[in-house]
């Protein structure tokens, strides 16, 4: 494999005055690959991803991001490489227009006008937004801020993509237009962390799920192969989804223990019955 | 900076009436007022620390503010010792004669020091006295007394909730500030005062609006609430003045005022050369 964009090196992390929120992480993530953290609310999933991008520098070990070390580099120069998705896209908006918006980061970047316009045209095509470029971004819907939070980030041009629960709070439409978003991201060939409390989307886009647990990393791996141990994972409280759940009491019939689809179960049946 | 906040305790001060508390304020404003004397004022202001350190109560949260003060302090006793007039003078100097006030000789007089050394004793008595109430009551106990007190209970709830909101729109300014990092914004600190403001409007926006629409959904839970239905209302916790509190108000009053009388009629804690 390729050398790794984001590497964690035995980090510890402690807030002042507050819990150990990070306990030893060692993991990597390489260009391409589409991540998901799972886990409890506090079991340390927004710290971890805090660290990629230098908003919280870790108390022990060390984070590399492209070559640089966290510690060394300011959180604005980390920007160029990871950005991040805020849980609540209302925490960031303060421009009269979605361009302007969008141009914030590039301008803080102190590229020139062509490239500005450029990147902006850009991101807002990639999110499927170039309609709204005139609009206030506090009069768009909750799942078009969502997708302008994305673009505004974009506009960055990082290698790593991180999303805070992107989907919480939106009706199926939104959900599907920002993970379809997310998927094409991926394509294009950069990193995508999301976290998340939405387990069937975890299955149906992640390659890779990561599951925390009171600041440790309980499970690392292919989705398929961590959805399959749903006695570990019950330990963070996190449930498989129904069907896969289905699939894993059929498991004495002959169907594997990783299914996540309805027509992946209704093919492993149909082989059954058929065979 | 985080504001004076109530530090839980058992002593006789933490179990007053907080409408005691306030009386006991109030009457030491009234005896940091009518004394002049340093050494009067001085005792005050060591009764004062005294108190302070049997309710352990910490200095540290008070060391910006402690700075301040001094600065403060400072400024005051060296315009007593400029400005005060007095006979008996210590030290004089002349002055260019087109400065006005001096007429052309500085005099610094025995009354500038010692009144400006009871206007600092005046000034950390009162300021430390404050926190003391603040720190030994929940605030809630606070609002309630005011309300005994004749305080509107809408103006109450307004300022507890004010209060209250303060960590959250303090947790919140970080979350918009890390937002706005992550976009790759840096400067806070370059330019003059336009271009500061500028760079503030990331920050002020987002917090702007979030307090609004904030106020609105807490107007709609408070509606939904049936807030304000009746003019009377009843309280889930109410004061109750007992035995000791009656106590500790007779005595204070009471000393309060044998002081004041003292100083009216044989001038104690007046300060004569």
């Amino acid at each position: 494999m390729s050398k790794p964009i984001v590497r964690f090196k035995d980090v510890s992390f402690k807030y002042e005055r507050g819990p150990t929120a990070l306990k030893g992480i060692s993991l990597q993530m390489h260009l391409g690959e589409f991540v998901s953290i799972v886990g409890q609310n506090g079991a340390g999933k927004t710290t971890l991803a805090k660290h990629m991008n230098g908003l919280l520098k870790p108390t022990d070990g060390d984070v590399i991001v492209d070559g640089m070390n966290t510690r060394e580099v300011s959180v604005a120069d980390l920007a160029r490489v990871t950005g991040y998705v805020f849980q609540n896209p209302d925490h960031q908006f303060f421009a009269p227009s979605v361009e302007e918006e969008v141009a914030f980061g590039p301008k803080n970047l102190k590229l020139g006008e062509g490239e500005v316009v450029e990147r902006v045209d850009e991101a807002l095509s990639t999110v499927g937004l170039e309609a709204m470029r005139e609009r206030h971004p506090y009069t768009l819907s909750r799942g078009q801020r969502q997708r302008l939070a994305v673009a505004s980030v974009l506009a960055m041009r990082p290698k790593v993509v991180m999303l805070d629960e992107p989907t919480t709070g939106q009706d199926e439409v939104a959900i599907n237009q920002v993970m379809l978003l997310v998927d094409r991201l991926r394509r294009g060939g950069k990193t995508v962390v999301m976290i998340t409390h939405d387990m069937s989307i975890t299955t149906k886009y992640a390659e890779r799920t990561i599951v925390m647990r009171g600041g440790e990393v309980l499970l690392d791996g292919p989705t398929k192969e961590v959805f399959s141990r749903p006695e570990v994972l019950s330990k963070s409280s996190i449930e498989v989804p129904p069907i896969s759940r289905l699939a894993q009491m059929l498991t004495d019939f002959g169907i594997p223990r990783s299914v996540f689809t309805v027509d992946e179960l209704c093919n492993q049946v149909l082989r059954i019955a058929g065979g | 900076m985080s504001l004076v906040h109530y530090y839980p305790g058992e002593s006789f001060f933490h179990e007053l009436d907080s409408r005691v508390k306030m009386i006991w304020l109030v009457c030491m404003f009234l005896l940091a007022f009518s004394f002049n004397s340093p050494i009067h004022l001085g005792v005050l202001l060591l009764l004062t620390l005294a108190l302070w350190l049997r309710l352990h109560f910490p200095f540290s949260e008070m060391k910006m503010f402690l700075k301040a003060l001094t600065m403060i302090a400072a400024i005051t006793f060296l315009f007593q010792l400029l400005f005060y007039p007095g006979k008996h003078v210590v030290v004089s100097c002349p002055v260019p004669r087109w400065l006005p006030y001096f007429r052309g000789t500085l005099r610094v007089t025995l009354e500038g020091i010692v009144n400006g050394i009871a206007m600092i004793l005046r000034l950390f008595t009162i300021v430390l006295t404050m926190p003391i109430m603040m720190m030994a009551t929940p605030i809630e106990h606070v609002v309630m007394g005011l309300i005994k007190l004749g305080l509107p209970y809408e103006i109450a709830f307004a300022i507890t909730t004010s209060l209250n909101l303060v960590p959250t729109l303090q947790s919140d300014a970080r979350m918009i500030m890390d937002a706005q990092k992550a976009r790759a914004f840096a400067s806070f600190e370059k330019g003059g005062v336009r271009e500061k403001l500028k760079a503030y409007t990331p920050l002020l926006v987002p917090l702007l609006v979030g307090s609004l629409k904030k106020g609105q959904r807490l107007e709609v839970a408070m509606e939904s609430r049936a807030f304000g239905a009746f003019e009377e209302r009843t309280y889930l916790k109410e004061l109750k003045m007992r035995r000791s509190d009656y106590a500790f108000v007779a005595l204070t009053i009471g000393l309060t005022a044998a002081c004041i009388a003292a100083r009216l009629s044989i001038g104690f804690g007046a300060f004569k050369l």
